[in-house]
């Protein structure tokens, strides 16, 4: 496989399962708003929307793992590192915030698309490190 | 670590794509190696002396080498 179809597989499993979620947020948010479940029926339709976001989680382990390029494949890891740190740092400092009453709850459901924030920063200043070192390389 | 592939892709006459190509890596991966920002695993150190038909030490300065000198 080469980075590229890598890539692309990555994409393929990405925009669909982002597509579906937001499907299945506005259907739960509508069903809930309409029928008012509860119990189980409420706990599922609760989980429901969730699980194409963890079919990206997946997919985001899969594109590591099926990276071929050795080099990319190091620089998605020293990324998500970066990301991982930065969640890490926001939320504790949240929750020192949130103990001290300054700020309310943290929204923990934001989590992951911090993460993602994290990660799209990682991935550019490693691009832009790159790019300076071809120009000097060059 | 320091390399001579710059040196010899240039003596054939090779672009970074050209060996990218010929290693089946990318092109951002031959620039970190010949820049020394990335050292290669053993199976490519492997793959970039088969195709230039060197030894891996020809091609790769050991760093306690490279301290010595």
């Amino acid at each position: 496989m080469t980075p590229r179809e890598a890539n692309r597989r990555y994409l393929l499993r990405f925009f669909p399962s982002m597509t579906l979620y937001v499907i299945l947020l506005l259907t739960a948010n509508l069903i809930d708003a309409r029928y008012h479940p509860q119990g189980i029926a409420l706990i599922a339709l609760a989980i429901v929307p969730a699980l194409p976001i963890l079919a990206v989680i997946w997919a985001m382990g899969m594109a590591v793992v099926e990276q071929p390029d050795e080099y990319v494949r190091r620089k998605l890891v020293h990324a998500m590192l970066i990301a991982t740190a930065l969640m890490l740092a926001v939320t504790t400092v949240w929750s020192f915030l949130e103990d001290a009453g300054a700020v309310p709850a943290k929204p923990v459901h934001l989590v992951f698309p911090l993460w993602c924030i994290g990660l799209l920063i990682a991935q550019t200043w490693l691009w832009f490190r790159d790019r300076f070192a071809d120009d000097a390389g060059a | 670590m320091t390399n001579r592939l710059r040196v010899l892709r240039a003596e054939r006459g090779w672009s970074q794509g050209d060996l990218a190509e010929r290693l089946d890596v990318s092109r951002q991966s031959v620039n970190a190696i010949e820049t020394g920002r990335y050292d290669p695993s053993l199976p490519l150190a492997f793959r970039i002396a088969e195709l230039f038909e060197l030894s891996i030490e020809e091609i790769f300065v050991s760093p306690s080498r490279e301290i010595a000198s």
